[in-house]
């Protein structure tokens, strides 16, 4: 199967910068080399800190690596013409965090979700008003929201607009940073199930970043631990996974509990006892 | 302060939309006992964050109080004198509540000052950051906000809320935010202080593993009510209302080997 | 959280909808002062003509303000005074906006070595202060009108640039500048729609605010010889004139005071109320 995106061996260090600088560099990436095919939903897992985001920007050419390289159907990123790196953006489409902070708080819904439409593809303004419709739709949002502004929605609303907004060019991966973390839980989960509907019909692929193991069990093939700027784990998502390497492990074994512990402690004795 | 019981009735809180008033807290009973979890759930807009704020006295702007009665141990007390002395509260986001031009060492000082005892800060702070798990106590002493990663300022939260000596914790949403490690950790250190302090706990949260991992009693809102109380372990074995169970439902898909 | 956001914009957007006093006074400063300076070139008096005969005379049915002395209509050389404050101080809003968009916000958008020199270029500007650096380069470029307005603007932009720099670097960062370049935006495209906007707003704001400062500029240099020159009929100059007859005719000196300080108030209310009304907006939005 094709490789969509790939990262190859890349690094990135960040200079000591800002009032306080020191002059020493921070190695963020130290050769990490991550690859998604056409059609897998890998997951990035990794604590705060481990540079999952770092290694999201470079993979959406945010940012350029200080080594090695990223690739999109097997071209370097920063070397593509005008026409490369349409195909690029077409091809890769992400989601980011913070849903208000990803939408231009001056800009309609309609005109947010067809910014990928005008830059990347060749519709007319009405067809483009119509795709817009379909995607709301699509993501459980009604047409005639395109005409408002996304201050006036909740979180879990917004970020169906951004990922309405993602979908629009047809991509064939879309990246996505800690997309449902800031909503709560049964959000969290009709915005998987969507996507898990969208990748059988569509045959998207994902990269998932996140720190909950619990989704990546959900939802994800394929899993890769990043630990303090290394890669350390990339493997299959079976029914029960374990990881070898022990900042992984500890990920895993940090996951919080299904139920109640079973014989309930109860505090209750103890604490009555001193006034 | 050795007040057992932190309760609250008839909380009614009410904002304006286009005009006219809707209730957003419509008559909420809850009580906090020392020793105990209890959690607060429901989805996002329940208002449970608001009756959080209003358990304190507190109201976001445009938000009206039409009723309520807070009690410490059955009497009525004012709750805007709760804050700091029996109540101390942790927050989502640590960030937004620390002084960012004051060190650690600058808030401690200031939080032993509401209590009257500013002079037992050298006595009382390394003693303290060591039970919240913060080592190297003269050097994060010294350090300013900016300088610490968002569990270390949880952390430092919960410490200052034991140095208020306050009986009570009021912690909305304290891990969402955090990565899995530390929120193991921050949840392992509430529980621990439960037991040995008999710190009494109101925990706001969505999801229902914190709840699982933490929670003795767990209220659950839907629009603005209780809809259900229970002991965490009836909760999760048989869940009387809809509210609980499309938690509950949302929970146990992300653990598909064991509900299977 | 969302329930809070959503009613601080509540009471935001009450707050806008009832325009306190302070902002009217300011809109009706400003308007009657702005009126003065579009109609003064249409009315019958000649600011310039000069009546020997009719010198240093109180009010009158022909000179409603009387005259100074060289017999010239007061009111007259009042209300083209506006024209020549106002219009002096569009044209240097409009240099300083442009430069301090222009170089500012590519420093900003571009960054790197680009970014370096062209602040060590601002900060050159900064270290000498806005007033001293006009009277300087009017001691350069000559007296009149269009230097002063040349000195004005090259003092001041060094200042926007500055601001607007920080604004673009801020706005840089955003998630939804990120997502634009996903989407496919070009370097200019993401600077023309998602940052110059948002720069915009909080400019016009901060404009409004200075032009006070730069009314009193012009003025000051004006009545220190260095700026506009009799018998064009500056506020500055009229009060520089009327310096031998305060003693005698202090209303020559008022007045064109009185205008200052008039006109220097509107423009700061304004600003005050623009603020007002757009940052909490902002504010808000930014959530």
């Amino acid at each position: 199967m094709t490789i969509l995106l790939a990262a190859e061996a890349v690094e990135k260090r960040y200079g000591g910068q800002g009032v306080f600088a020191t002059g020493a560099s921070k190695t963020v990436l130290r050769g990490v080399s991550l690859s998604v095919r056409d059609g897998e939903s890998v997951a990035l897992l990794g604590a705060s800190g481990s540079g999952k985001s770092t290694l999201a920007r470079l993979m959406l050419g945010l940012e350029r690596p200080d080594g090695g390289t990223v690739r999109c159907l097997g071209q370097p990123i920063d070397a593509l013409d005008t026409d490369g790196r349409r195909t690029f953006r077409r091809t890769v489409q992400a989601v980011f965090q913070d849903p208000l902070g990803a939408v231009n708080p001056r800009h309609r819904v309609g005109r947010i979700i067809a910014e990928p439409l005008r830059h990347l593809t060749g519709l007319d303004a009405r067809e483009r008003a119509a795709r817009v419709a379909e995607l709301l739709r699509l993501v459980g949002l009604a047409p005639e929201d395109a005409d408002r502004l996304p201050g006036s929605m909740s979180g879990g609303q917004v970020q169906r607009v951004c990922i309405a907004r993602a979908l629009a060019p047809e991509p064939r991966l879309i990246l996505l940073d800690e997309a449902v973390s800031n909503l709560d839980l049964v959000l969290q989960l009709q915005i998987l199930d969507l996507l898990a509907g969208l990748r059988d019909r569509l045959g998207t692929a994902f990269l998932f970043i996140t720190h909950d193991v619990r989704l990546v069990r959900r939802f994800c093939h394929r899993v890769a631990v990043l630990h303090d700027g290394g890669l350390v784990e990339d493997r299959p998502v079976g029914p029960s996974f374990a990881f070898d390497h022990p900042a992984a492990r500890a990920l895993l074994d940090a996951m919080l509990p299904a139920a109640p512990p079973p014989a309930l402690r109860d505090r209750s004795a103890e604490s009555r006892i001193a006034p | 302060m050795t007040a057992h019981r932190l309760s609250v009735e008839g909380l009614r809180l009410s904002a304006r939309r286009d005009g006219r008033p809707v209730e957003l807290v419509r008559g909420i009973d809850l009580a906090v006992e020392r020793g105990r979890v209890t959690a607060l759930v429901g989805a996002s807009g329940s208002g449970k964050s608001l009756t959080c704020l209003g358990l304190q006295g507190l109201t976001p702007p445009g938000v009206e109080r039409l009723g309520g009665r807070v009690r410490l141990d059955g009497e009525a007390v004012d709750p805007a004198t709760l804050p700091g002395r029996a109540v101390a509260t942790v927050m989502q986001n640590p960030r937004s509540a620390f002084n960012p031009v004051l060190t650690m060492r600058a808030h401690a000082r200031e939080t032993l000052a509401v209590r009257g005892d500013a002079g037992a800060l050298d006595r009382l702070l390394p003693e303290i950051l060591a039970e919240v798990g913060l080592p190297e106590p003269d050097r994060i002493a010294r350090l300013y906000p900016f300088e610490m990663s968002g569990g270390m300022l949880q952390r430092m939260m919960i410490a200052l809320a034991l140095l208020a000596g306050a009986p009570f914790l009021l912690a909305d949403e304290p891990t969402t935010d955090l990565d899995p490690l530390v929120q193991a950790h921050i949840l392992s250190l509430i529980e621990r202080l439960v037991a040995t302090r008999g710190l009494g706990v109101l925990i706001v949260t969505h999801d229902m593993g914190v709840v699982a991992r933490l929670a003795d009693e767990v209220a659950v809102m839907e629009a603005g009510r209780i809809v259900e109380t229970a002991p965490v372990a009836a909760l999760f074995a048989a869940p009387r209302s809809d509210a609980a169970r499309a938690l509950l439902d949302a929970h146990r898909a992300l653990y598909p080997e064991e509900f299977a | 959280m969302s329930v809070l956001v959503r009613d601080d914009g509540l009471s935001g957007a009450r707050r806008r909808l009832r325009p306190r006093r302070t902002t009217l006074a300011g809109l009706a400063l400003v308007g009657v002062i702005a009126l003065a300076a579009l109609a003064a070139p249409l009315l019958p008096w000649d600011p310039e003509a000069v009546d020997l005969m009719a010198r240093l005379e109180g009010p009158s049915a022909a000179h409603w303000l009387g005259t100074d002395h060289l017999g010239r209509d007061l009111l007259a050389r009042l209300l083209h005074g506006a024209s020549v404050s106002l219009g002096a101080v569009a044209v240097i809003v409009a240099l300083i906006l442009t430069l301090g968009i222009g170089i500012g916000g590519l420093s900003g958008f571009l960054g790197g070595r680009t970014d370096r020199i062209v602040m060590r270029v601002c900060d050159g500007f900064l270290t000498v202060p806005t007033f001293v650096l006009a009277m300087f380069m009017v001691g350069v470029l000559g007296t009149g009108l269009t230097n002063v307005v040349l000195a004005i603007a090259l003092s001041h932009w060094a200042w926007y640039a500055r601001i607007v720099r920080g604004m673009v670097l801020s706005l840089r960062e955003r998630d939804f500048v990120a997502a634009a370049i996903v989407s496919g935006a070009s370097r200019p495209r993401v600077f023309a729609e998602h940052i110059l906007p948002g720069v915009l707003v909080q400019l016009v704001v901060l404009a409004t605010l200075d032009i006070g400062h730069m009314i009193l500029h012009v003025a000051g240099l004006s009545f220190l010889g260095l700026g506009v020159m009799p018998p064009t009929p500056e506020w500055g100059v009229m009060i520089s004139d009327a310096r031998e007859f305060i003693w005698t005719q202090p209303m020559l000196m008022l007045w064109p005071g009185l205008m200052i300080l008039l006109t220097v108030m509107g423009f700061n209310l304004l600003g005050d109320a623009l603020r007002d009304r757009l940052d909490p907006m902002l504010a808000g939005e930014d959530h």
